[in-house]
Order: C-alpha cells, then sequence, then structure tokens
C-alpha cells in the first residue's frame, strides 16, 4: 500500500537531496524539479476522496497517516488542496529560477522547503510545526544570502525571529494540556493565549515585528524571496486556521475576531503608508507582502462572516502577482547592470522594455486588486464583508488601497517619462527582450486576466483548502 | 545527581554562556559553548532515561564541533589573541548579563511555583539564564557567527526547559535537526565572511 506522507514528503525530500547532487547542471536539475514538482501538484488535485486510483482493474490505495517515533505525520484528502497549491508554487517559479540567475541551490531547497512546509501542516501534534518552520527559516539561508555576497543582517533578523517564535508555541502546547483538565483555569487559558498570538505575530511579520521583511527583501534575490513568502504566506494563514478550529478556547477568547479584525486593518493602513514612502522596488516588494497579510489577516477576523473563503480565492492571485511582480523586477536587474532597483532610475525604461514595463505594472495593479485583474474578485469579496457601519473601517480600507496605489502610479510616471538625453546610446535601444520572457509574461498575464474574469476557475480549484474546517464555521 | 554538582554545573554553564556574551574570540566563544552543553548534560532531567540527556549532549558537541572545524580549516583561529583588558561595549554586556542571571535568580521561586512546577530549580535556573543570556546576545550583536552562538545558547537553555516539562521523541529529532543545521549555517556564514573579506 501506497502512503500519502511518503508521497508528498518522504519522495520530495529525496528530490531534492539528488538535485543537491545535480546542483551544477542546471538543465537537469531544472527538468527533474518541473516533472516532479509538476507531478505532485497533479496528483493532489486529482487524488479521489477515497484516496483510491483506480487503472483499469488495478486499485492503488493510498494510506493517509504515516507513524514516526511515537507520533504520526496524516496527509489526508482534505490537505491536497494546499499541498497541490504549494507545488504548484514550486513549479511556476522553478521554470525560470536558473535563467533569472537565482541561487544554484534553487532547484533542491525549493522542493525541499515546499515538502518542509507539507510537513508542517502534516505533522500531529500540529503544534510540532513550530520546530519545522524554524527548519524552514535555516533552509532558507543559503537561498537568501547565497555564496559570493556577505551575509545581511536581514536573513539574521529573520533567523532570529522565527527562533525567538518557535519556544513560545511549544510552551503553549504544554500549558494545553493543563487547559483541557481545568477548562475554568482562565489564567493558563490567558497564558496560552498570549504565547501563541504573539508567536503568530512574529511568523506574520506584523508590524512592528516586521522589519525583517524588507531587509530581506532588500539584501536577497527578488524571485527566492517572492517563491519563499508565498509559501510561508499560504502555509502560514492556513497553520492559524488550524489553530483556532482546534482550539476551541482560543476562538472563544473574548474580542479575539475583533482583534484579528483590527489587526488586519492595521497591517493594511501601515503598510500601505509605508508603501508610499518606498523608493526602491524591492522593498515595494515587502511591503505588498505585509499589505497582502493585513488583508488575510482581515478575512481570518471575518470568519464568521465567510471571511475565511477569501483565502482559497486568493491564493491564486497571490501567486501570479507575486510571481508577475518579482519576475519582471528581476529580469529588469539583470537586463540592466546598471540599475539600482530606485524608482527613480525607472524612467524611459517603458520605451526600452515594453513588456516587463507593462506585466511589473499590471503585476501590481493585480496585487491591488484592480478590476478585471486576478485579485479583484477576493478584494471585491473581502470588501462586502466589512461590516459598513461606521466610519473606521471605510477610512482605513481607502487609505489601504492609497497607499498601493501612489507607488503604482509612481512608476508607472517613470517607465512612461521620456529617456534622458545623456542615456548612454547601448542603453537606449528599444527592446533586448527575448522570447522566453515575452512568453512568461504573456501566460501570467493571461492566467491574470482569466482569473479576474472568471474567477470561479481557480477559487473553484482550491476550494479544498477550507476542507479540513469544520468547527470554526460553526461559531455563534 | 548531588545538589553540589547540579549546583557547580549551573554556575559553570552560566558563566560560559556569560563568557559567550562578553567576549569575541571564536576559539573562546566555541570552548563556551561546548561547557554549556556539558553543563546541560548535567543538569538534564533524567527520571525516565539517561538517554534524552546524551542526545542532547552528543548533538550540542557535534554543533560546537562543525564551528571548531570551520574555523580550524580557514584559519581565523590564527587572528585571534587574547587580551584580559575590557572594553565598554564588553562591560556594558557583562553588567547586562549579570543583571539577567540575578533577575533570573530572584524570579525562580515564583516561576516554580507558579508557572513550572515540574521543573527542578537548577534546570530552571540554567535554562532561562541561557534563554536570556541568548536573547541578549541576539540583540548586542550583528555579526552571523555571534548570532548563530546567540541562537545555539537561547535553543539549549529553552530544550532544557522543554525536557523538564515533557519528553517527545520527534521532537527531540526536529530539535537536533535544527541545532545541527544552525551551526552549519553558523559554519556556511564564517566561510562566506572569510572570502568576502579576502577578495
Amino acid at each position: 500500500m501506497m502512503n500519502t506522507v511518503i508521497i508528498w514528503i518522504a519522495i520530495p525530500i529525496a528530490i531534492s537531496f539528488l538535485l543537491m547532487l545535480l546542483q551544477r547542471f542546471a538543465k537537469a536539475s531544472t527538468i527533474i524539479v518541473l516533472i516532479s514538482s509538476a507531478i505532485l501538484a497533479g496528483l493532489a488535485f486529482l487524488m479521489p476522496e477515497d484516496l483510491i486510483i483506480r487503472l483499469g482493474s488495478r486499485q492503488f490505495i493510498f494510506a493517509d497517516v504515516f507513524p514516526i517515533f511515537g507520533r504520526v505525520i496524516s496527509i489526508t484528502k482534505a490537505n491536497l488542496t494546499l499541498i497541490g497549491g504549494l507545488y504548484l508554487a514550486v513549479f511556476i517559479w522553478n521554470t525560470v529560477a536558473r535563467r533569472l540567475k537565482t541561487s544554484q541551490w534553487f532547484n533542491a531547497l525549493s522542493i525541499l522547503i515546499a515538502s518542509m512546509w507539507v510537513l508542517a501542516l502534516a505533522v500531529q501534534p500540529f503544534l510540532y510545526a513550530a520546530v519545522i518552520i524554524l527548519l524552514i527559516a535555516i533552509l532558507s539561508i543559503p537561498l537568501l544570502s547565497p555564496r559570493g555576497s556577505k551575509a545581511g543582517p536581514g536573513v539574521v533578523r529573520y533567523i532570529t525571529f522565527q527562533t525567538i517564535a518557535m519556544p513560545m508555541v511549544l510552551l503553549s502546547a504544554w500549558m494545553l494540556s493543563d487547559i483541557e483538565t481545568a477548562p475554568s483555569a482562565s489564567a493558563l487559558i490567558l497564558r496560552a493565549s498570549v504565547l501563541v498570538l504573539t508567536s503568530f505575530a512574529i511568523w506574520f511579520a506584523l508590524i512592528p515585528v516586521h522589519t525583517w521583511v524588507p531587509m530581506v527583501a532588500q539584501e536577497s534575490h527578488p524571485w527566492t524571496v517572492s517563491f519563499l513568502l508565498v509559501l510561508m504566506q499560504s502555509s502560514l494563514t492556513i497553520f492559524f486556521v488550524y489553530f483556532l478550529e482546534e482550539y476551541s478556547w482560543l476562538r472563544n477568547l473574548p474580542d479575539l475576531w475583533d482583534i484579528l479584525r483590527w489587526a488586519g486593518l492595521v497591517m493594511i493602513v501601515s503598510s500601505s503608508v509605508l508603501l508610499s514612502f518606498q523608493n526602491r522596488l524591492r522593498r515595494v516588494l515587502a511591503y505588498t507582502y505585509l499589505w497582502e497579510m493585513g488583508y488575510a489577516l482581515l478575512s481570518i477576523g471575518l470568519a464568521q462572516q465567510g471571511g475565511l473563503n477569501y483565502l482559497q480565492i486568493i491564493f491564486m492571485p497571490r501567486l501570479l502577482g507575486m510571481a508577475g511582480f518579482t519576475y519582471s523586477l528581476s529580469k529588469l536587474e539583470q537586463l540592466e547592470p546598471g540599475f539600482d532597483g530606485k524608482i527613480q532610475n525607472l524612467t524611459g525604461f517603458y520605451h526600452r522594455y515594453p513588456m516587463l514595463s507593462i506585466f511589473l505594472v499590471m503585476s501590481l495593479l493585480s496585487l491591488a486588486g484592480l478590476p478585471i485583474l486576478a485579485s479583484f474578485p477576493a478584494k471585491h469579496y473581502i470588501m462586502n464583508l466589512l461590516p459598513w457601519s461606521g466610519y473606521a473601517m471605510e477610512v482605513s480600507l481607502s487609505i489601504g488601497s492609497a497607499g498601493l496605489l501612489i507607488i503604482i502610479f509612481r512608476i508607472i510616471y517613470q517607465l512612461i517619462s521620456p529617456i534622458p538625453n545623456d542615456t548612454p546610446v547601448i542603453s537606449m535601444r528599444t527592446s533586448r527582450e527575448a522570447a522566453p520572457i515575452i512568453v512568461f509574461s504573456s501566460i501570467i498575464l493571461l492566467l491574470m486576466l482569466i482569473a479576474g474574469l472568471f474567477p470561479g476557475i481557480f477559487s473553484g480549484l482550491f476550494k479544498g483548502i477550507l476542507a479540513p474546517f469544520e468547527k470554526i464555521f460553526l461559531l455563534s | 545527581m548531588s545538589k553540589f554538582i547540579l549546583t557547580i554545573a549551573v554556575i559553570l554553564g552560566l558563566s560560559a554562556g556569560h563568557i559567550n556574551l562578553i567576549r569575541r574570540k571564536w576559539l573562546l566563544n566555541v570552548l563556551g559553548l561546548a561547557i554549556q552543553y556539558i553543563c546541560i548534560f548535567i543538569v538534564f532531567p533524567k527520571t525516565e532515561s539517561f538517554i534524552p540527556a546524551l542526545i542532547k549532549l552528543i548533538v550540542g558537541l557535534m554543533a560546537t564541533l562543525i564551528i571548531y572545524l570551520t574555523i580550524l580549516s580557514t584559519g581565523a583561529i590564527k587572528h585571534e589573541r587574547i587580551s584580559l583588558k575590557l572594553s565598554a561595549g564588553e562591560v556594558f554586556r557583562g553588567l547586562s548579563g549579570l543583571f539577567l542571571v540575578l533577575l533570573i535568580l530572584i524570579a525562580t521561586p515564583w516561576l516554580q511555583s507558579e508557572v513550572f512546577p515540574q521543573s527542578s530549580k537548577p534546570a530552571l535556573i540554567l535554562s532561562m539564564g541561557l534563554m536570556l543570556l541568548g536573547l541578549l546576545q541576539l540583540g548586542s550583536k550583528a555579526e552571523p557567527f555571534y548570532i548563530v552562538i546567540g541562537l545555539l545558547t537561547f535553543l539549549s537553555g529553552f530544550e532544557l526547559l522543554y525536557g523538564s516539562l515533557e519528553f517527545s521523541n520527534l521532537l527531540e529529532a526536529l530539535f537536533a535537526m535544527v541545532n545541527l543545521l544552525l551551526a552549519i549555517a553558523g559554519a556556511y556564514f564564517i566561510v562566506k565572511n572569510l572570502e568576502m573579506e579576502a577578495s
């Protein structure tokens, strides 16, 4: 009998070790990682409810539990949609990773990190995932700080924050055993809640513990950073919902849902304000991530009104938006070695790189949730759920959108500005965009439009993300 | 284990953590780290089995060895000069560390009665002390090597605390991986930075 844990955790880990040996052979390792991630993603989406694949008269039965060291790792059908999404991200990011001159470890470590996220979501008791999340952070070091570059403070701070978050979750787990035997122990509940919420605040990079995000984004390759952030955001938000699902004492905390809603709004507003003042594109990536994290938190806070659906609707648009933005940014940096990433130095880029410029702007507009683009249905959905009774939320969300739009218009203005007269002739050639750039950009743009115009296609694909959760929907 | 040995282990472990916080001498820091792990082995609760404590010692010493062999192979030890003179920063860190240790000593009776009744007093003092010294190191230094030492100190303190509360084989395996990977990350940072300085 086959086992889902072996397929989606053990085999990818084995493949990553193989790819480590093949890291110098870019083409071979890219082909292997693309094929394996496509198979893993496809199999996750296509796996039947009963975990039995029938081929003619033959049946392949998959077990969903794997015992290890007296505990279990379990991957049921309910988990497979998210797992499919994670491996889909591995596939998308690996298609162009080597062309964008990311670390030579990218192929191997990207699939390893995805499998570790799967492990984090599958381990029982799931609180042990805290240690796995720290392992993921450590495994990211060679990607974020490759050889040949000085170790920056951002990576170090990232590891430090993850290390500090881990003990808090484990200690809360230990306290839980007492809570279960003494449900009225309010002091214990308060302690455990503070520990859990603080560790999630660190994991979510909520302001003011967000500082590592812009630092890492500035120091490291944008393509690598976006891959790690997308996986982290998608997995951590679901992991937080697991907590709320499993622990009634946590979800029944007085005012918890209001706190989550306001924390989300504060994140949206503050990252939006900070975004509008940014001068470097790489830092725009960081604050866009934080802005999106605010929306994710807001949606969890609105769980009683059905806000969790946002997490399934946004999955694909987030992937596309982040991939589009960081691809165009990485490619511009690669094609223009003199470009330092400052927005004011984008002057005239539209005339030289029209496709990349359009792709950059469209990706940001998509992330901002503009109509007909990928994120619009999700943003529209969450805005409709807000209780529009007072002015506070309207004002917050308006400011929240304004900051991102300001930075996008600043970028557009610089891109379409005429090329300065003193620019060397060699960099004034109309276009050095090769066919792969046009093909990749066009595919992602097309997918963004499809996701915006026909949101049901992708949200239908990812609706299973919420399958493991039942109790959280029964809130009074 | 006799109370005297436990007390000596706690004092030695905290002193090693303190030296790691104060001095920036790679060889001294590696030695301090090794002493910390030996002291944790002595203090680690052995009520159920001797093995978990032994695993912590082996993993800790392996992590230390990884860092030591890296600095040995890169030749970084040759640049070391041991001086007894303390700089203003070192005095500040020393006094801050001392303050934290005193705080722990004062708070331990309350912590033991209210929060961690399962933990023994020596385990609680050493674990909390190492965690706070590690955190102080994380906050007061920016160089990746010292940050890794700080992280290992913080983690070793937490592992001692958690080991006195409950035991899980899977968690032990994960902790071992974290420690070894952190040590490898530290070695990676050392090599990377030396390469950058050389170029």
